[in-house]
């Protein structure tokens, strides 16, 4: 009787042992994911930060629908300011739904094959809802999560002023080439 | 920055840590060391120092926090001086009381936790 109730004390004292080393264990295990989790948050402000005033437009679209997820300062500026996190591609632009480019983000994000463009035209409305004329290069890149596809990075620049003033000087040289030369045939 | 549930989380596991340590001084499988109720050497308070108070410093919810986690570091000291006094049962039995601020404690991080 004794032997056994001695026995049980010994059992109850491992116990206790025994847990407080699986606390101890865990209490441990918390603090270094917590300090990976810091530094990973860190390490993905300084990212932030640096797309947020780069100087080209950035964004980030999660999901089949492309839902705006991320837009830094250029990309804003683009929008008039609108704050375009949550709304999709499709919302924030309705006029290039036709365009073709929405169907462009469908296929990056159902194959992977990232699309790289130079000088794409894009009809943007404008305030006044007068569509305009604007070129973009510009990449979109499938990323991943857990090994599915969970959204597009887009990285543009506006060419629009390069590629109007380069039509501008075409249609100059053009003129001039064509013209004929004065007052040497009289 | 704001606080996530991963960083209420960590209160929760230091929460325990805390009850764990006190039930093994009362169960003699370690020595009650004074650090062990030093509130400013307790692991949730030192979260409360550092995580809690840089983001919700000013609200009375964290004075309440405190107090109870101070409370519960008094009465641990006080079943510790018990066990060491012999009257073993009597300072096992006061680990209720432990728990019942360990469910006020939760209760306040849950609060917390919504605000956040």
């Amino acid at each position: 009787m004794w032997v056994g109730c001695n026995a049980d004390i010994h059992e109850q004292k491992l116990m206790v042992e025994e847990l407080l080393e699986a606390n101890e264990q865990q209490a441990l295990l918390s603090d270094q994911a917590y300090e990976q989790y810091q530094r990973a948050q860190q390490q993905r402000q300084i990212l932030l930060d640096l797309f947020a005033d780069a100087p080209a437009m950035i964004s980030v679209v999660r999901g089949p629908e492309h839902r705006y997820e991320f837009a830094n300062t250029r990309f804003q500026e683009l929008v008039g300011q609108q704050d375009v996190v949550g709304k999709t591609v499709a919302e924030v632009f309705p006029e290039i739904v036709s365009q073709g480019i929405v169907a462009q983000l469908d296929g990056v994000f159902r194959t992977g094959q990232p699309v790289m463009g130079q000088e794409q035209l894009v009809r943007l409305a404008g305030p006044d809802g007068q569509l305009r004329d604007c070129y973009f290069n510009f990449s979109y890149q499938r990323f991943e999560e857990k090994g599915r596809p969970a959204g597009i990075t887009a990285y543009a620049h506006d060419v629009t002023e390069l590629v109007l003033t380069r039509q501008a000087l075409e249609q100059l040289r053009g003129r001039a080439t064509n013209a004929p030369e004065s007052g040497l045939a009289s | 920055m704001p606080l996530s549930p991963f960083d209420f989380q960590q209160a929760r596991v230091k929460q325990v840590l805390f009850k764990s340590r006190l039930r093994s001084v009362l169960y003699g499988v370690r020595e009650a060391e004074p650090a062990l109720f030093a509130y400013a050497e307790n692991p949730l308070a030192q979260w409360i120092q550092t995580v809690l108070k840089p983001e919700f410093g000013a609200l009375a919810a964290v004075r309440e926090l405190e107090n109870t986690l101070q409370q519960m570091l008094r009465t641990g000291q006080n079943l510790a001086t018990r066990y060491q006094r012999g009257l073993i049962e009597e300072a096992r039995a006061g680990l209720d009381q432990i728990n019942d601020y360990a469910d006020q404690i939760e209760a306040q991080l849950l609060s917390l936790e919504k605000t956040a």
